[in-house]
């Protein structure tokens, strides 16, 4: 993110509890003008929750919510200059097409024929041109999904907010509506706060992904950083696929964190946390970055456990300190066996430091 | 699936047989009886527009008028105080709504024409309300309640709210809240979200509630004669009196049809479905 971008969305120290539960807990974030952030959780970590406060469905219990500029944290749904798209749709089923995407036009008591423009400018928008006299029960769930769309970006809000919209849909759909999204958003270059339980959706369409659990952010970051430098080991897992290898720290040279694992020495991008020697750390190494080899090589010795080979890629699961790591490797290799020793050689840098 | 069909037309034919025997074949009958000429105390052959024209006469024409206005001011009364009430009812949380459909319901495990009596212990002169009031300082005579207009339509609300309640509670416990919160999300306010979600989305509650109120509230003619005395005359009790005591059969058959025609109409217009229920 660029410093000088404008910031659309402040979150400061925003806290709710339902009874005793603490659903949301001093949660501070920022979203820069344009930007396209991710919240990335497990059902129940209160991204939901987090998403119905901003736009005005849940009160806040304390903290600030600032958009664009103005404070909206006691204001009521239609004061904000933000629009939801919900994850059951939520169009009206008595309404046809066109007037549920013409409803927030109509409320703002737009001329009749700019409504008019309006509305079949964002129905081509989402491709569903022809659609306005359709009624919500005569139509698919991808064909809903998109006039939700329609509806709720064609108010021109600040931030678009998106409850996990992709998920009622079939994985084919999903795939194309994902680009789609993406697409949609550089287009109208509107800000969209996208809440999916999905890495690979994460992943694939987020400038910035915020990985949270238990009503706070674990990390936030851009997808790039989030997969190769997981903060911590629940990040690691949620997203890709991590083997996490217990460890002790040494000590560290310019960042580089020297650590071991049994008696096998790792070198292992820093970060930034404190330790001093003998701490217990964990290794997050992605399968890709792992070398197999039947020889001795000088890496980890381990005994292979599993193998699978699927659509081109075969993973080696071995165990090494009762600990199973999972390495990746393109095309068949018939001289890896199971129950074979093996050694793994994980190279400097190709693993992350994370706490647990 | 022809077989299939086939054995369940099989096993509905004797309600079918009982229905045109019991119900469509009195009404024919009742039809041929509203254009026949009277005859002494029964009815005579020949065809005859006389008991239609005597219907629609200055006494008769009143009295269907007073009927539809007292059924009119009850379905509106019944509307206003059971649309809110069913609709609030079902945005509680479950186990409080069950209890106050409850307390809607177990009333009802008496029969009306009993509760009904109960009123004339509240309204009589001197009885409970009037207690309550000049006890109370608000008002210093007996008000007299009994056997007045209000007295009816108190009756009637009391008698029909339920159905009312029922009607909206069971649609509006359906409502997908979600769509309300979408509404206030697009920049609706609340009254806005309400006319244009909540209250189209629950209005076929509202239509079931009104066939169960209008219909009846023509018809029950029992709960002007007990909490109206003879003052207020009501096309039910007007078609009884027809039948029973000046024994003209054709009159009270012409007059019947007209009120099934009318009630007929309501019930027709209340059960059009728009496209998107269909």
């Amino acid at each position: 993110m660029a410093s000088s971008a404008h910031l659309i969305l402040k979150i400061e120290h925003l806290s709710k509890s339902f009874g005793e539960t603490e659903v949301i807990r001093d949660l501070s974030f920022e979203v820069a003008a344009g930007e396209f952030l991710t919240i990335l959780g497990a059902s129940g970590c209160g991204k939901t929750t987090l998403l119905r406060m901003i736009c005005g469905l849940e009160e806040a219990d304390e903290g600030k919510i600032i958009l664009d500029g103005k404070d909206v944290t006691g204001a009521e749904p239609n004061h904000r200059a933000v629009n939801t798209v919900f994850q059951s749709y939520a169009l009206f089923p008595h309404m046809n097409v066109y007037d549920n995407v013409a409803y927030p036009l109509k409320i703002a008591r737009v001329q009749k024929d700019e409504i008019k423009q309006r509305v079949s400018e964002a129905l081509a928008l989402v491709q569903m041109e022809g659609y306005e006299r359709r009624y919500p029960s005569e139509m698919s769930g991808g064909q809903k999904q998109r006039v939700a769309i329609a509806r709720a970006v064609i108010g021109q809000p600040k931030i678009l907010l998106l409850d996990e919209p992709l998920g009622a849909l079939d994985l084919n759909l999903r795939h194309a509506m994902q680009g789609e999204l993406k697409n949609l958003q550089e287009r109208l270059g509107i800000t969209f706060l996208y809440i999916t339980h999905d890495q690979e959706e994460a992943l694939n369409m987020s400038d910035r992904i915020a990985v949270m659990r238990g009503g706070s952010f674990l990390q936030i970051g851009t997808p790039s950083e989030i997969y190769d430098s997981p903060k911590n080991v629940y990040a690691a897992r949620f997203i890709g696929e991590a083997n996490i290898l217990p460890c002790v720290y040494e000590d560290e040279i310019g960042g580089r964190y020297t650590v071991k694992f049994g008696d096998n020495k790792l070198i292992l991008r820093g970060n930034k946390g404190h330790y001093t020697a003998g701490d217990p750390i964990f290794a997050a190494v992605r399968g890709e970055k792992i070398l197999v080899s039947a020889a001795e090589s000088g890496g980890i010795p381990a005994t292979v456990k599993d193998l699978n080979f699927a659509g081109g890629v075969m993973r080696i699961t071995a165990e090494a300190l009762g600990t199973n790591i999972t390495a990746m490797r393109y095309g068949l290799d018939r001289s890896i066996e199971l129950g074979q020793q093996v050694w793994l050689e994980i190279p400097e840098l190709a693993g992350a430091a994370v706490e647990e | 699936m022809i077989k299939k069909a086939k054995g369940a037309t099989l096993a509905v034919l004797p309600l079918y047989l009982f229905t045109l025997v019991f119900v469509i074949g009195p009404l024919i009958l009742m039809l041929v009886l509203s254009f026949s000429p009277r005859d002494g105390w029964g009815y005579g052959s020949g065809f005859t527009l006389d008991n239609y024209a005597v219907v629609f006469s200055g006494t008769y024409l009143n009295t269907f008028v007073t009927s539809l206005k007292l059924a009119v001011i009850s379905t509106a009364a019944v509307i206003f105080i059971g649309y809110p009430f069913g609709l609030c009812t079902a945005l509680l949380p479950a186990r409080f709504a069950r209890f106050f459909v409850s307390t809607q319901m177990i009333p009802y495990w008496v029969n009306s024409l009993l509760r009904l009596y109960g009123w004339i212990i509240i309204f009589r002169a001197g009885g409970l309300l009037d207690a309550v009031l000049m006890g109370l300082g608000i008002t210093e005579e007996p008000l007299k309640l009994l056997y007045t207009y209000p007295a009816v339509v108190v009756g009637m609300i009391y008698v029909l709210l339920p159905f009312m309640f029922t009607s909206v509670y069971q649609v509006a416990e359906k409502l997908d809240l979600s769509l309300v919160e979408a509404a206030r999300d697009l920049g609706a306010g609340r009254a806005y979200a309400f006319l244009t979600v909540t209250l189209p989305l629950t209005l076929p509650g509202l239509k079931t509630g009104v066939i169960l109120t209008f219909i009846p509230s023509m018809g029950l003619f029992f709960i002007a004669q007990i909490l109206g005395g003879n003052k207020v005359v009501l096309v039910g009790s007007l078609i009884e009196e027809l039948l029973m005591k000046a024994h003209n059969q054709p009159g009270a058959a012409a007059l019947s049809v007209i009120l099934m025609l009318l009630t007929g109409a309501v019930c027709l217009l209340m059960m059009r479905k728009p496209r998107w229920q269909k």
